[in-house]
């Protein structure tokens, strides 16, 4: 498999450059970028797998970027990177349509994993986001009750991200739910879909505190 | 409103679009009397056709010629101008009209033959549609007109600007042609209507005169207030914005002064201690996004279970320099159940620090409807949980002895890839 072809988006130069050196050898750094600007110019013009996408840019934040380019670049991928614990930073940008969201204090082996998997269509959740996920499905556990399907969790979503909460990488989630790596994944997926999706107050709250609805 | 504060981002005398305005000098070039149509025109971007139009018309009623004469004495000559022209007695003005000047565009006197007998002949067309330009029916428009011609004038250039702007912004919805056109067509079109509707009714004649000025006053002081109170409002709600901008800047660098400088002092001077440098700077990170990032609610209620066990980990961190994460989802207000099993995870998390070896330790609570669930999870060196010698109290002791004197159970469990002390305790029944 070829190497992973990234997009750097931070407006600190000090972030991109450690950022960089902690990549591992999957992943390729063709283009850095410092605003939205420049941002939505360098991915229409090297046109990367993955953009690893800082929530707080000058002009207008992260979200902005990927509305700025998905319409034209569908297949590129965005992983958000912070070191915000704002529910809102978070789940906007996600809701933007980021693949996943994790810490700047991520390490490097960690972080590129996570590029990879973003890269193969995957979802990537931390800890915090699977957190905020939890907190604003709250409450109507079955997923029957619900008027939307859109608006709760399944049993088994519930039990993925609360392992993922625990610090549970998938593959210990898995082995501890005694599914596949490939089960779990799935199930992020969908999670990441309801996230993106659905119109739980609490989303919407939560978006529109930072007009990224 | 002073030309200090007018917030012009350009230079001043610079209209919106940027061109510089000359300034209002009579020029002797192009000109067919005094220069003064041509030093307007010149100076508005307009015209000189129509600049010359408009004085021949209001000249039928005696305003035109005044304006002119008052224009001609007030506004200087343009400074390398010729000096031939003077106006100081009846004989001069009759001179000026007949002689020929130096730099004069050509056919001079049959232009300015043409304007004079086209000024009649509108008039007289303009009358017969029952527009009289020697009635007093324009009489008040026509001095409003040169009126706010002299006003601006004499306005100083930065004024001009900012009311060319306003002037902009008012009409930039309807046209993007020059703002002077659409107000005069739109004044035009007004009293045309309004002198038309009053002709055609002979019975108001006498409500006629003091309705029209009425109207034509109302127009004018609109025209020249709307903007200006347009502006006043706009920068009232713009200088509030700022105070609170001010406030919360000076709120921000107080906090910044308080903690961040101090711990980087704090830092500089530690240099040589990696774990106290390590420790400082993760509290200050702590104490940093405490304060950036917590809910208000938190803050309001007091001790709940999400800040009590936010604050252990705080402590915990402190105490063994090691980074703990926390994630709480859902909170409860603290009783005695909750304070022990803040406490046993406080446990559950300094053995982790204490024996794992690992750099950081995930935390993760649920408040459930039900029960709370509290998970310490380290990724070090595990340890063979059944051989736990018994002098070491604090497993035993202080977490599963803890939890089950409360009405939950704790277990833990160990291995080669890290441990993780489960928590879990029902809710207290609410009384």
């Amino acid at each position: 498999m070829s190497a992973v072809r990234v997009v750097l988006v931070d407006d600190h130069r000090l972030v991109r450059s450690g950022v960089r050196a902690e990549l591992g050898a999957e992943v390729e750094v063709v283009g850095e970028a410092a605003d939205v600007d420049e941002a939505v110019r360098v991915i229409t013009d090297t046109k990367p797998d993955v953009v690893l996408l800082d929530v707080h840019l000058p002009g207008g934040g992260g979200g902005e970027v990927i509305r700025g380019v998905h319409d034209e670049l569908p297949a590129v991928r965005f992983l958000a990177l912070s070191v915000s614990d704002a529910a809102e930073d978070v789940i906007g940008v996600v809701r933007a349509g980021a693949r996943g969201y994790v810490t700047k204090t991520i390490d490097g082996p960690a972080l590129t994993d996570a590029i990879v998997r973003v890269a193969g269509g995957d979802a990537v959740f931390g800890p915090r986001l699977a957190g905020f996920v939890l907190d604003a499905f709250a409450g109507g556990t079955v997923v029957e009750e619900a008027d939307d399907e859109l608006d709760a969790l399944t049993q088994r979503e519930r039990e993925v991200l609360r392992l993922i909460a625990r610090g549970y990488t998938y593959r210990e989630a898995a082995q501890e739910l005694v599914l596949s790596e490939r089960t779990i994944e799935t199930h992020v997926s969908s999670v990441l879909r309801k996230l993106q999706l659905s119109n739980r107050r609490e989303l919407a709250k939560w978006a529109s505190a930072r007009r990224l609805v | 409103m002073t030309d200090g504060r007018v917030s012009d981002p350009g230079p001043a005398g610079e209209d919106a679009a940027g061109r510089t305005r000359p300034p209002l000098v009579r020029h002797s070039d192009g000109r067919l009397l005094a220069g003064v149509a041509t030093g307007i025109a010149r100076h508005l971007g307009v015209r000189v056709a129509i600049v010359r139009v408009i004085f021949a018309l209001l000249a039928v009623n005696g305003i035109g010629g005044l304006a002119y004469l008052a224009f001609w004495l007030l506004v200087p000559e343009q400074a390398d101008g010729d000096d031939g022209l003077r106006l100081r007695r009846p004989r001069d003005f009759v001179r000026a009209v007949t002689r020929d000047l130096p730099g004069d565009v050509p056919n001079r006197r049959r232009k300015l033959l043409l304007y004079v007998l086209g000024a009649v002949v509108g008039a007289s067309i303009l009358s017969g549609i029952g527009i009289h330009f020697g009635g007093s029916s324009l009489l008040p428009l026509s001095v409003a007109g040169v009126g706010a011609l002299l006003i601006w004038w004499s306005s100083p250039e930065t004024q001009r600007a900012q009311w060319t702007r306003d002037a902009k912004h008012y009409t930039s919805k309807f046209s993007r042609r020059g703002p002077l056109l659409v107000i005069l067509g739109g004044v035009g079109l007004v009293v045309i209507g309004v002198a038309s509707f009053l002709a055609a009714n002979d019975a108001l004649k006498q409500a006629r005169d003091g309705a029209l000025a009425i109207a034509a006053t109302l127009v004018g002081v609109l025209l020249i207030t709307g903007p200006w109170l347009f502006r006043l409002v706009r920068e009232l709600t713009a200088e509030r914005r700022e105070r609170i901008r001010e406030h919360e800047r000076a709120e921000v660098a107080a906090h910044v002064h308080d903690s961040v400088l101090q711990t980087l002092a704090l830092l500089q001077s530690q240099a040589e201690d990696p774990d106290a440098v390590r420790r400082l700077a993760r509290r200050q990170e702590r104490e940093l996004r405490d304060w950036l990032y917590a809910a208000p609610t938190e803050a309001d209620t007091g001790a709940t279970f999400a800040t009590a066990l936010r604050q252990a980990a705080a402590e915990v961190e402190d105490a063994h320099a090691i980074s703990i994460d926390v994630v709480v989802v859902g909170d409860a207000p603290l009783d005695d159940r909750l304070t022990a099993t803040v406490a046993a995870a406080r446990e559950g998390m300094v053995n982790a620090a204490k024996a794992s070896g690992a750099p950081n330790v995930s935390v993760f609570a649920e408040v459930g409807q039900d029960g709370v669930d509290v998970f310490v999870r380290d990724r070090g060196r595990g340890f063979d949980v059944d051989s736990i010698p018994d002098d070491r109290r604090g497993i035993r002791e202080s977490i599963v002895g803890r939890m089950s004197r409360n009405g939950g159970s704790a277990s833990i469990r160990s291995g080669p890839t890290g441990t993780e002390v489960a928590l879990t305790v029902p809710r207290q029944a609410r009384t």
